[in-house]
């Protein structure tokens, strides 16, 4: 979007749109924060809505909120939860079973991901064998499963 | 004079809320009068910075419209689902249905259909609030309901609240939303100084550019504070170079810490929760120089930071294809 204009959907919308006339076997799409509508433009139709938090009061607020989202769009949501280790996750859970989503993946708070993040390599490529990869490979292996192995 | 300054980065996570925790609490210890007021409709997080549970005030806030369908006039045509531009419309259990968390309410749909069966009707937008934090300075805060376009005249609303509770010589701290869209323009718009945040991250540098941009074309006075600057030394000289260049106050620099991240968890701004943390030192620092260069040194400070001219916008208008 250019500097100075302010209506984010219809943008989204139609980089979605050239992502799904070139998509095959998956599509991922990195939403806006929040659960504004063009956050509601992004995620319509998905299969899967993985929902990002961490164990802190900002991120349970706004967790509530995109679950909320999600679940009067009627998405199949997962919750993954970032930085575990830097506050209590009891909220968390409850959140996500209020809403009867289940939480599929920890991320541990480590310092490493900041630093592959910095250097601009996902920490899967860069530490392949670092236990916060394995998370990643097995929360990947879990996608694959609702996607199936193609059409 | 009210000083209104505005936090922005464009980029999401590199420290807004910090810094404006910061900038309000030290502001206010220090005897200045201090308005703090969460511009981020969206994911308003201020009020969970400050432990603020209890509002003084709430209002409900409604702006625009969604369509509605009169389907007593519905012929299921589709006109409805091929005009809209946001995909707003789907076909579900036989009839076309408007989708209220997508509809931005513009009314292409109305005015499409031959049947003229759509209508519009106010739907809440969300609510607008204030209180007072336990550290004693007003909080101006809203929310907006979920599914509903990000709204400048929201964040314009919390602003108009946050000079009623001002007095003569407040300084009103905003904490913009992420991205460049709609709420940051107007978080922008009316405002003093804005104060940069930016992370040596690729995706932070570029979108720092993007909302200096903004902030020139407003002709703001630009102050940056560069946050976890050690993960990346590399990339913050390159950012460092950037404001030299383009006259922007480098306010200091704040170390990548723990304490933090830790700090959100227990629902205290850092340097409340860990006043001896490295980061909560250089944010106090920080806090400090504003209040020195950019508070009392307003006048200077604004001629020597000002802007030379303002960055030009021009629209560029791109008619529908059918009207070509």
């Amino acid at each position: 979007m250019r500097e100075g204009e302010e209506h984010t959907s219809p943008v989204v919308l139609a980089c979605r749109g050239r992502a799904e006339a070139v998509a095959r076997d998956l599509l991922v799409v990195d939403t806006s924060a929040g659960s504004s509508n063009n956050v509601s433009v992004a995620i319509e139709d998905s299969d899967l809505v993985v929902a990002v938090t961490e164990p802190t009061p900002l991120g349970l607020h706004d967790l509530k909120l995109i679950l909320e989202l999600t679940s009067r769009m009627g998405l199949r949501t997962w919750v993954v939860v970032n930085r575990v280790g830097i506050g209590s996750e009891e909220g968390v859970a409850e959140v996500a079973k209020s809403f009867n989503v289940e939480v599929v993946a920890r991320i541990p708070y480590s310092r490493d991901i900041v630093e592959t993040y910095v250097k601009g390599v996902p920490i899967v490529s860069s530490m392949p064998s670092h236990p916060i990869s394995k998370v990643f490979k097995d929360l990947a292996l879990r996608v694959t499963e609702v996607v199936g192995s193609g059409s | 004079m009210v000083l209104e300054v505005a936090v922005a980065s464009g980029k999401g996570g590199v420290g807004k809320s910090t810094i404006s925790a910061t900038l309000a609490l030290h502001l206010h210890r220090a005897g200045w009068d201090v308005v703090a007021a969460d511009a981020d409709a969206d994911a308003p997080n201020l009020h969970i910075v400050f432990g603020l549970d209890e509002w003084g005030e709430v209002r409900e806030y409604s702006e625009g419209y969604v369509a509605r369908i009169d389907y007593g006039k519905c012929t299921n045509c589709g006109v409805c689902a091929d005009v809209c531009p946001f995909k707003a419309v789907s076909f579900k259990g036989g009839r076309y249905v408007i989708n209220s968390l997508i509809c931005e309410g513009c009314v292409t749909c109305s005015l499409a259909c031959p049947e003229r069966a759509i209508s519009r009707v106010r739907h809440p937008t969300g609510v607008l609030r204030t209180g007072v934090t336990r550290y004693g300075f007003p909080l101006v805060s809203a929310r907006l309901n979920v599914g509903r376009p990000n709204s400048g005249r929201l964040v314009t609303e919390v602003k108009n609240m946050a000079r009623e509770v001002a007095k003569s010589s407040s300084v009103i701290v905003v904490d913009s939303a992420a991205g460049i869209g709609c709420q940051v323009v107007s978080s922008l718009a009316g405002a003093n100084a804005v104060v940069l945040v930016a992370e040596p991250t690729p995706a932070s540098f570029s979108d720092l550019r993007r909302v200096h941009k903004l902030a020139k074309h407003f002709m703001l006075p630009s102050a940056l504070v560069l946050n976890k600057v050690d993960i990346n030394p590399g990339l913050s000289r390159s950012i460092r170079e950037y404001a030299l260049r383009e006259g922007i106050d480098i306010l200091g620099e704040v170390p990548y810490d723990d304490a933090v991240p830790k700090s959100m968890s227990l629902r205290m701004p850092v340097v409340e929760a860990f006043p001896n943390s490295r980061a909560s030192k250089a944010l106090i620092r920080i806090a400090e120089e504003f209040e020195r260069r950019v508070v009392r040194g307003w006048r200077d400070w604004f001629r020597r930071f000002k802007p030379r001219k303002p960055e030009p916008y021009r629209p560029i208008i791109i008619k529908p294809p059918t009207l070509r």
